[in-house]
Formats: C-alpha cells, structure tokens, sequence
C-alpha cells in the first residue's frame, strides 16, 4: 500500500513536470514537505492523496519561480494530465507486465542500448561517446528502440518493423 | 487498447519523440510548446503521453538498478543470522531526537517513509530491482560493444541460408559491422540498420554494409524501407548507380548488366554510375540503368519488379492460458564451469520435498537416478555400487517428483542448478544440453528448452553448472540465452509454479563423446501459495529474490556460493551460509545488521539528510552517507558495513 502512494507521488510529478531533473527536484522537495508537515496529516485520508496535493503545490511553485523549471508547460497541460492520471495509473500493472514481455522480445544490442541510455538524463550523449557512435544516430536507435517497444506493448504489430 | 489503435502513427511517434526529448531536457522550447498544446488539445495524444511517461519510469528504474546497487560487496543478505528485529526501529528512532521529538504522529510517518524508500530506492523507483536481473548480466555484452562499432542488425530471416565469411545460419538479432559481406544464397533476411532504414533481402543477394545507412548491393534484390526523420539519406550502392533514399519504401535489383529501381512511396534519387546522371524517381515509377549508362523509365508498376517487399512473420502460435500454474516465460541460464567440485546445495526441493525419481538409459540402475537430488555430489566413477553419478545420452531423461502430499498446490520453483564433469575419472563429459519439463499439480505440463552447454574442449578437471533463474527482462550476455521470449511472471523470480514434478530430457547436445555424466541437480522454489489479497508488504521488502544477484560470478572457480533462493522460501540454515558470505564480510560480523524479516532496508533510500547528519555523526545509524545525486535536502543511505541496529558508538 505505502509503496503504491510512493509511486504514484513519482509518476503524479514526472506526468505534470515530464523533465527528469526538474521532477527529481520537486520529489524531493516534496517528501521533505510531507515530512514536515506530517503532523497535520489526517490518518482517515487517503495518504497517497495528501501526498499529491503537497506535490501538486511544489509543481506550482517550481513554475512561480522564475528561471527555476528548466521547462514550462501551461497552466492547462497541468490541469489536464492531472485529471488523467488516476485513469493511467490504472493500467499501470498491466503495462508493467506487458513491458517485461515487450523487453524480452528486443535483441541484445537494443537492450543494451535503452538499458544504457535510460540510466541517466544526460545519458545518451555519454553512450555515444562510449559506444563511439554518433550522439545523433545514438539518439534515432534509441527512439526506434522505444518506438518499438511502445507498439508491441500496445501490440500493434507494426512494432515489429519500422 | 481499443481508442489506441485508432492513433495516427505519426501523432503516435510524435508524442513520443516529443516526450522523451522533455524527459532528457535537449526540448527545445518550441518542442515542448509543442507536446504541451498536443497533450492539451488531444486525448489520445494525452494518453500516449502519460503512457510513455509511466514507461519511461519503469525503464529507468531497470537500467538503473544496476548503477544504483551494484551487487554491493559488503551488504548483508537476507539468509544472515537473524537478530531480534525490535532492535532496529528503538535505534533508529532513539538516535532522532531532535528531529522527531518523539511525536507520534512523525514516528508513524518515519516508519512509513522508510520501508517505501527502502524498496524504491531511486527517486523513481518502480520496478522491483531484483526481478530484472538483465543489467548485471550484460557487462560481457557492453565489453563487446565498446570495441566494435555495430551497423545493423538481421531483425528477421525467413529460410535463409548464408554464404561467405560469416556464420552459414546467424541468429536473429545478430549484429552486422560496417564492411560485412552478406552473401544471401536463398530465402529471405531482413536487416535492420542503426539509423532505422530496413531493408529486406531476396536470396540470391550479394550486400556489403558499408555504415549505419548505406550498404552495397552487389548483385540481386532488396527492398528498403526507411521512415521519415529516421533515416533519410539512406544510400544503395550498386555497380550501376547509386540510390539515395528520400523518405520513402523501395526496390533494387541489380543483375549482370542493369540495375532497376521502383518506388513503392516517397521519393528516391539515382545517380548513374557511368553517366553521373541523377534521376528522380518518386512513388509508382521505376527506371533502369545499365552499365553503359543509358537509362530508360520504367514501363510500369514498381510491383512488376516482383521484390518482396516485407517479410510475413507466422502468426504467434496461441499459448494457453494456465493461470494457476505457469511457467514464467522468460529464463536466464548461466552457465560456469570450475576446476574444483561445486558445492551443492543439501536442502533444496529435491531433498526437502522428494518423493521419488527415475530415469531411462544410461549405465546404471534406475535407483541411481536418484543420487542426482541427493544433496551431495558424489566423487565415484560410473559403476553400478558407487553413487553420485549418472551417464547420460540424448535418449534419456530423469525425473524427480516431489512430495505434494502436504502442499497440495505444488510448488514455486525460483532456481534449477544443474551440475555435470566426469571427475576425478576422465574428466570432460561435462556438456549440458536438455529440455526441462514441467508436470503440474493437474498432470498438465510445459517445456523449457534448456541449456546448451558446449565445452568442446574441456580441461579433464572442469565441472560446469547451469543455473537456470526467471527473468522479468534484461540483457542477456554470451554466457546466457534467452530461452522463450514470453512474458515473465511479473515481480516475481519464479520460474514455474504449481510443479510437482521436473524432469530432465537430454537432447542431442548431450552426446559429448558418447555420453554426459550428471552428478547433481539441484531445484529451489518452496510450496505454491494459495493467492492472498495483500502480499506485497513480505514480497517486496524481502531482497534479492533469486539470490544469485551479485553471487553467481564469485562462484567461478572456487565452487559455488551457497544457493540462496526465492522470496518465500524458508531460510537456509546458518551452517550453510557461515563460509559464504557474500563479499567475504560475514564471517567478521557476526551481528552484521539484519534485513528482510520485515525490516526496513535503508540502503538507498532518501531520508532528509538532517537524520542522516545526526544519524551518521553519531554513528548510531546503521547507515552512512553517500552523496546525492544533486545538493538538496535528502541524501542517499548505504548500509554501513560495521554498523549493528543495536549499538550506540562506533568503535
């Protein structure tokens, strides 16, 4: 159950803040902020809600903040993906399992590749360097990896090519 | 599902794209502008954002895993001595006055913060580490690569049969390099190259790949097909003219003296070899070259070049649905070989829970199958009174049936350990190849294709050892292989549950010089549980499920460490695991901190670094601190190797 509010809090905030650096910020930010103010937390409410809420003013202030987020989205882009969340989080068990099978089915070289270039923020330009490669072209095989593996998790077959 | 196959497949890439560029933060502001109005306007853009979000998390957290915990040398593991587990919490909580101060209601926060922590130890935790085992495996993998420079890959090969330098039946998923000859001699073979072009070979069909975009054709057919923004450019060499590809789906076909080029969509150009001439072409229009130069449009369809354009994969065959007792589809086998005897284990499965085995073929009595689960590994030759091993050919099989007469639902199997060689005696005989079978508790079965173990030329003292252990995903290196590509039983390291009985069917890599000698197999798993509502609270604060994380490695040459096993098997014995602690820490530290049974796990977790000033300064915390990922308020834990929950100094 605590570990159900846990994720949610990280994909409440990387869904409303889709930039890895700015949403580990106000994660963390955020689990001070429960931290503290714990004590006025009501025992009879839903935890991961509360957690929420508290996440939901860190994103704003992040925003209010000039210069701080690293990028802006509206005001809208908030209002609406947080009123979608609760329905992907949802199917989020189901995508997980579909995700391992779907990881299964790349070959070595492609999990290796999203294996090392989803370690990090920064990480694809440094598996370029690594793999002698070219940033860009480093870049276009690990979208045509994640393309593919979105497709056969959504199994549209076209996942199989292109 | 159901709205989602109704989106575009470009809005589909875009979202996509435009996603993960914000994640990484290389967006530029346009492009977030971009996914912002999209994911506002659009509900099926939205969904496509928040899916690829959601899975961008759980990658993270599986590539991730091994950075952030890299079999860590000094950690205690769950089989340690058990310690009275009230000791932890007073600790902890008594070392936190000031932070606390002893207020209920942050006392309850605390505990629950931490185990959340503990379990997703990354700020985007999401996976359970342990479940996907890939990262650890892949470090040969990553060697290779680093030296080599990859072109393309063969995504698919439809009755191929290869010629030339390279292997006469590669694999799929088989790696190509710049200057690779492909010499296609029959069937068809579909490369796909980094850039994203693909190209679909026609034997007889002579390539050369020259990049990650450009290849030659020789001699014979291919079609190409390349994806807008992914690989425009994309180049076909050929003796006659040069094809360059303007985001589009093509045909080539060279033969003695011409060259002729049909365009299915898109636009190509052609630049004549002898002429210098450079004719566009673009989508329903062919044209041919000759070696002299002379180039005449094409009298029709791109289709009268009869290419095969796309290679039909046989419809999935349908899988069964057995919900009580499947076997997780995903396996990883590790294979070791030794000089020295591997240490077995003496309380797995098949001795816990044997009933009985058997067995055909081989030199010896029936009754000897069962020296294969008898917990020891035997140090005889193959006559009949001696016991410990059994020779084997590819006509035999052995089987071990458990005892459900008590677990009525059979029984989780986590691990399967498989030790062959032909020792002292001859030596060699060491080769492993078999299928694996499972029965079910409802006599129903299933098959595993097993290992494939080859030692050709193996030292007369090698034993080898095949671990079979579920996998939730991950990269497989040369000493691992990827035996069904199906869906893994998810968060779990089961490989098969509700079993009550495995036999082994040798195949024909068996044969290693008339036959293989078996000396021990060993199954770990514990009774199949009947589902309850709410169990993640034991699963997941339990660590390395599996228990070979980080292990398996050590085990190369001095024998095996001890098999720990899965998520709710019963613990090993202290005397099992006094002389194999992992990292070589054990044996000072007896009272070494305790994990599992329920307690929090605080390595990297994030607690607000204050508690850890206090905690690490005073040294009463069984933590100390590494440094976070960026100055800010929290730090990352680490298990402090000498640190005991109960002690209040460090001396």
């Amino acid at each position: 159950m605590l570990a159900t509010h846990e994720r949610r809090l990280n994909y409440y905030v990387l869904a409303l803040v889709p930039h890895w650096a700015d949403a580990e910020d106000v994660i963390q930010q955020t689990k001070l902020r429960l931290w503290e103010q714990f004590p006025s937390y009501d025992p009879t409410k839903d935890f991961g809600a509360w957690a929420c809420t508290i996440a939901h003013y860190e994103i704003l202030s992040l925003r209010t903040r000039a210069g701080r987020a690293r990028v802006e989205f509206s005001q809208q882009f908030i209002e609406r993906v947080a009123e979608a969340i609760p329905r992907a989080i949802e199917e989020r068990d189901g995508r997980l399992n579909k995700l391992r099978a779907c990881l299964q089915k790349l070959t070595d070289w492609q999990r290796d590749l999203l294996q090392r270039c989803c370690v990090a923020d920064d990480s694809v330009t440094q598996v370029a360097r690594e793999l002698n490669r070219k940033v860009d072209s480093t870049r276009k095989a690990l979208l045509r990896i994640r393309h593919r593996l979105y497709r056969c998790m959504e199994g549209l077959h076209k996942g199989e090519r292109s | 599902m159901t709205h989602q196959s109704s989106i575009p497949d470009s809005l589909l890439d875009e979202v996509q794209s435009l996603t993960l560029a914000c994640l990484s933060g290389e967006a530029p502001p346009e492009q977030a502008a971009r996914l912002d109005s999209l994911v506002c306007a659009d509900d099926d853009a939205r969904s496509v954002y928040l899916r690829v979000v959601l899975d961008s998390m759980a990658l993270r957290d599986w590539s991730g895993s091994s950075t952030v915990r890299p079999a860590p040398e000094p950690a205690p593991t769950p089989e340690m001595p058990q310690a009275d587990p009230s000791g932890f919490f007073p600790a902890l909580w008594n070392s936190l006055p000031s932070v606390l101060d002893g207020r209920t209601p942050r006392a309850t926060f605390w505990m629950l913060f931490i185990p959340v922590a503990a379990v997703f130890f990354g700020s985007f935790g999401w996976l359970v580490w342990s479940s996907m085992p890939g990262p650890r495996v892949a470090e040969e993998e990553k060697i290779r690569l680093d030296v080599e420079t990859w072109s393309a890959e063969l995504t698919y090969a439809d009755r191929a049969i290869w010629a030339g330098g390279l292997e006469t039946y590669p694999k799929q998923g088989r790696v190509y390099y710049p200057g690779d000859q492909l010499d296609l001699q029959s069937g068809l073979a579909e490369i796909t190259f980094n850039d994203g072009a693909q190209i679909v070979l026609e034997g007889p069909c002579q390539v050369t790949l020259q990049g990650t975009s450009a290849a030659r054709l020789q001699r014979g057919k291919l079609a190409a097909k390349v994806e807008k923004d992914t690989a425009q450019g994309f180049v076909i060499d050929t003796p006659f003219g040069t094809v360059t590809d303007l985001g589009t789906e093509f045909g080539v076909e060279v033969t003695e003296e011409t060259i002729d080029v049909g365009v299915y969509r898109g636009k190509v150009s052609m630049a004549v070899a002898a002429s210098g001439e450079v004719v566009h072409l673009t989508a329903g229009e062919t044209a041919r070259a000759d070696r002299q130069g002379n180039v005449t449009s094409g009298s029709g369809q791109p289709e009268r070049l009869a290419i095969v354009r796309e290679i039909r994969r046989p419809a999935p065959p349908a899988t069964p649905a057995r919900p009580p007792h499947s076997a997780n589809g995903a396996i990883i086998v590790t294979t070791l070989k030794s000089g020295s005897p591997p240490t077995v284990s003496s309380s797995d499965l098949a001795q816990t829970q044997y009933l009985s085995s058997s067995g055909t073929g081989g030199d010896d009595a029936s009754s000897k199958h069962a020296d294969l689960f008898s917990g020891a590994i035997g140090n005889k030759n193959g006559s009949a009174a001696d016991p410990g091993e059994v020779r084997l050919d590819n006509t035999n099989t052995i089987t071990v049936n458990f005892d459900i007469s008590t677990n009525t639902l059979g029984y989780d199997i986590t691990r399967i350990d498989s030790y062959f060689g032909w020792n002292p005696e001859g030596g060699g005989r060491s080769n492993q190849g078999y299928e694996i079978i499972l029965t079910f508790v409802d006599d129903t079965t299933a098959s595993l294709a097993g290992p494939q173990h080859w030692e050709p030329n193996s030292p007369a003292s090698y034993w080898t050892t095949v671990s079979f252990t579920a996998s939730g995903g991950g990269t497989l290196n040369s000493n691992t292989v990827n035996l069904n590509g199906g869906g893994a039983v998810a968060g779990t390291s089961v490989l098969a549950s509700g079993v009550k009985a495995i036999t082994f069917d040798m195949t024909e890599d068996a044969n290693a010089g008339g036959f293989v000698v078996a000396r021990e197999f060993d199954i770990f798993g514990a009774p199949t549980a009947i589902p309850e509502p709410d169990s993640q609270e034991p699963s997941e604060s339990n660590e390395e499920p599996g228990g070979d994380s980080g292990r398996g490695d050590s085990g190369q040459t001095e024998g095996r460490s001890v098999h720990s096993v899965g998520k709710s098997v019963r613990p090993v014995r202290p005397d099992d695991t006094s002389n194999h602690g992992p990292g070589g820490n054990a044996s000072g530290l007896g009272e070494a901190p305790v994990r599992g049974a329920g307690l929090p796990d605080l390595s990297g977790a994030l607690v607000p670094r204050q508690a850890l000033n206090c905690g690490c300064a005073a040294g009463v915390l069984p933590v100390q601190c590494v440094e976070a990922k960026r100055p800010t308020t929290l730090a990352r834990c680490q298990w402090h190797p000498s640190a005991t929950p109960a002690q209040q100094t460090t001396t």
